[in-house]
């Protein structure tokens, strides 16, 4: 009987987490693509020099980061594939996300200062709390982009 | 090097595998995994523990008396209790494992053999008994169960649980406790092959010890209308085919072609036990059966 209960309340928070995760997953990468548009003129790249390094203006550190966390859903098949071993499938669309957001964000603040485009940019992620296999824990990730904006003398 | 801003026409960083599909996928592998594993070693274990000395199981006994408290002085009625066990055990071939019987005072109806030798009989069930041959017969099915390792199989069988929960979900998973949880119920429940077994068993042997098989039936046939009542919610739970029990029980006792005669009433020792306040069923004090 026990059992019987508590495979219910698995299925109960399997079905929200998957339901609710997807949603909001859809609705964050629309939300993403429009942005991504936007920002195309305002490139970030990870090369140290640039051809123009003589017309650079100013220059300046930009940062973007966002914190995600996984939905119940998504660590279970997490937990699944810790037995047999694989790619952990359902953590790439989070991470991607992530590492998206981030650089929008860091653009963002590039932006703000008029920059013309975003050199020497390096990606960082690390995990929150405890991401350990313990109880309790928390699957939570801080996707840090940075870079240095750069502003061109206009021609 | 000239600059052109595009998008990528499609996000290579993911994989385009349902998640639903993944989940299925997954959890039938991990699942049949299980599954197989424990089958084949409960295959083994039925091997294993047929082939078992008799000193495994006393071993395992330690566990249980203390927790059970084997070890006190009996009172009168169980030591009535205890002599009627032994005359039953003079009919078994030789053992080294040796059988004791202690009444807990409980107002369930039931009684448990553990691992060592060890019988429980709740004060319950003492109070239902309305003869000697009676509590015979229950005790003789207990044996019945010692000697097929009816309670070791069990115990075999819930050890491989775990094992594999703890191998599979890891030591702090709530699936890890449920099954340790349900290791630790020495209360077993029986498959019906081993309870007809044990049925079977303790018939031949109550026919060996008093001639006759009077009594063999009538507990159980008293408990049929007492399902839901709630001092028997431990017998039905542990025994869900007891319908069929008298059933297959006279079958047996036609084909043996037992007789039956007059039954013995209980010492009157036992009064301290029950509960009940019928006189018939007890022989006056000192009285010799």
């Amino acid at each position: 009987m026990d059992l019987i209960i508590y495979i219910v309340y698995i299925l109960f928070f399997l079905a929200l987490g998957y339901g609710v995760g997807s949603a909001l997953e859809k609705s964050h990468y629309g939300n993403i693509q429009k942005r991504e548009k936007d920002y195309l003129t305002l490139p970030a790249v990870t090369s140290k020099k640039i051809e123009e390094q003589d017309n650079i203006v100013s220059a300046q550190l930009v940062t973007g980061s966002v914190v995600v966390s996984l939905d119940y859903f998504k660590r279970f098949l997490a937990g699944l594939r810790n037995i047999v071993g694989g790619r952990v499938k359902s953590y790439e669309t989070i991470l991607d996300r992530g590492r998206r957001e981030a650089v929008l964000r860091m653009k963002e603040q590039a932006r703000v200062l008029n920059a013309d485009m975003i050199i020497n940019m390096r990606f960082q992620t690390s995990g929150i709390g405890q991401i350990t296999k313990k109880k309790g824990a928390i699957g939570c990730f801080e996707v840090l982009a940075y870079g240095t904006a750069v502003t061109l003398k206009e021609k | 090097m000239k600059f052109t801003p595009r998008l990528p026409r499609e996000n290579v960083n993911i994989s385009k595998v349902s998640p639903l599909r993944e989940l299925f996928v997954l959890l039938s592998a991990v699942l049949g995994g299980v599954l197989i594993i424990y089958f084949v070693l409960g295959v083994a274990l039925d091997i294993i523990v047929s082939r078992m000395p008799d000193q495994a199981d006393k071993i395992l006994g330690t566990f249980f008396s203390a927790h059970y408290n084997f070890e006190r002085e009996p009172s009168p009625a169980e030591k009535e209790t205890q002599k009627l066990l032994d005359d039953l055990v003079q009919y078994l071939p030789p053992r080294s494992l040796e059988f004791t019987v202690r009444i807990a005072d409980n107002t369930q109806v039931n009684a448990m053999a553990l691992p060592g030798g060890h019988i429980l009989v709740f004060s319950g069930l003492i109070s239902e008994i309305q003869s000697e041959n009676e509590l015979a017969m229950v005790l003789a099915h207990e044996l019945g169960h010692f000697v097929h390792r009816d309670h070791l199989r069990g115990l075999g069988r819930r050890v491989v649980l775990v094992l594999l929960s703890v191998a599979f979900f890891g030591v702090d998973s709530p699936i890890t406790e449920l099954a340790q949880r349900t290791l630790a119920t020495a209360e077993l429940r029986f498959s019906r092959a081993q309870e007809e077994a044990a049925d079977n068993f303790a018939l031949h042997l109550l026919n060996k010890k008093y001639g006759h098989v009077a009594g063999a039936t009538d507990f159980f046939d008293r408990l049929k209308d007492k399902q839901r009542r709630p001092r028997f919610l431990a017998y039905f739970s542990t025994h869900p085919h007891h319908r069929d029990r008298v059933v297959l029980l006279e079958a047996e006792i036609r084909k043996s072609g037992y007789i039956v005669k007059e039954k013995i009433p209980l010492l009157s020792v036992y009064k301290e036990v029950c509960s009940s306040d019928r006189e018939d069923k007890f022989l006056p004090q000192g009285a010799h059966k």
